[in-house]
């Protein structure tokens, strides 16, 4: 079994409407094939003095100055959307994983068609859904599940975005 | 400029560059909001305008991504409502594209082939009763320019 398994991404870094910004990437620290991740709370919030809309979260590839995995950002997207499709079609668990009512399930998990720019997977959390008011903050865990069958480690980026509608 | 420009009954018009938006020295929903019978929105090549002869209700909006770079604008979004008035004053809605090719007109799939006009390089959409209440929205990316009708403006 590899123990090697450590995933960075990059957080939300929103300008207009401002968000609260983490300048910083987040790593989770390094998984055992066969388990998840240790949790990454996210917190969302604007500093709009109206509600932004048609909330989505999704995956691509990292998008950052401060790569130092292996085999390069689109790969390493490649690998965990992989992980997600392989789960969704039946197999053994694996891919980034979101729980939106912070009750420690991972409700979702990203896989192709579902998490990704094209089809964003809908912000559930908060007090409406698809939507980030004024003044509200909305809270999301994160985690990523590295297949049993992994045995390859490494170190892969990822970044996870959040797509939205806003009237200026 | 990207951004988007209104245009008013009295001739005068509204401009909200990202520029001045980013700056707070332009918003759409809290600017004049009365009198618009125009609106333009561009990504700095392409620029899409709706508009009529007569006062209209319109809105705007766009939708970003954000992630660890920052925040990117991936569709500009302009949309007029089609009122009861509107089909009553037998008004016609002209949405054209502005840009390195010569403007065309890009309603064909909102009307029926009969129910345009053109007049140089604009073409116009005759308001039929099917279209009232709804909202005649033009979306625009980095390449392409779509056109919808719906009754929930985003």
């Amino acid at each position: 079994m590899s123990n090697g398994f450590k995933v960075t991404i990059g957080n939300l870094a929103i300008t207009d409407p401002d968000f609260e910004e983490i300048v910083e990437d987040q790593d989770f620290d390094g998984t055992y094939a066969g388990n998840g991740s240790t949790s990454i709370p996210l917190y969302i919030s604007h500093n709009s003095t109206s509600s932004i809309t048609g909330c989505g979260l999704f995956m691509q590839a990292y998008t950052g100055a401060d790569y130092s995995g292996v085999n390069g950002p689109t790969e390493d997207y490649n690998d965990i959307l992989a992980w997600g499709d392989a789960y969704n079609a039946g197999g053994e668990e694996g891919g980034f994983q979101i729980d939106q009512d912070n009750d420690e399930v991972f409700e979702s998990t990203i896989y192709t068609g579902n998490g990704t720019l094209a089809v964003p997977i809908s912000l559930t959390a908060g007090a409406n859904p698809g939507i980030i008011a004024a003044d509200e903050e909305v809270h999301i865990d994160v985690r990523i599940f590295v297949p049993a069958s992994e045995t390859s480690a490494r170190n892969l980026y990822i970044d996870f975005g959040l797509k939205y509608t806003y009237t200026s | 400029m990207e951004g988007w420009t209104k245009y008013f009954i009295d001739s005068t018009s509204e401009n909200g560059s990202d520029k001045l938006i980013e700056a707070g020295k332009a918003s759409w929903r809290r600017g004049r909001l009365d009198g618009m019978v125009a609106a333009d929105i561009s990504n700095g090549k392409v620029t899409v305008s709706i508009g009529s002869p007569a006062v209209g209700q319109f809105w705007q909006s766009d939708t970003f991504i954000s992630s660890n770079v920052g925040t990117k604008c991936i569709e500009r979004r302009v949309e007029r409502y089609i009122s009861k008035e509107d089909f009553e004053a037998n008004l016609y809605i002209y949405i054209r594209k502005k840009g390195i090719e010569a403007s065309v007109l890009l309603v064909p799939f909102i009307a029926k082939p009969s129910e345009l006009h053109s007049a140089g390089f604009e073409q116009y959409c005759a308001i039929t009763r099917d279209l009232v209440g709804q909202w005649i929205i033009a979306e625009l990316n980095d390449k392409e320019v779509s056109f919808y009708i719906t009754k929930d403006k985003k």
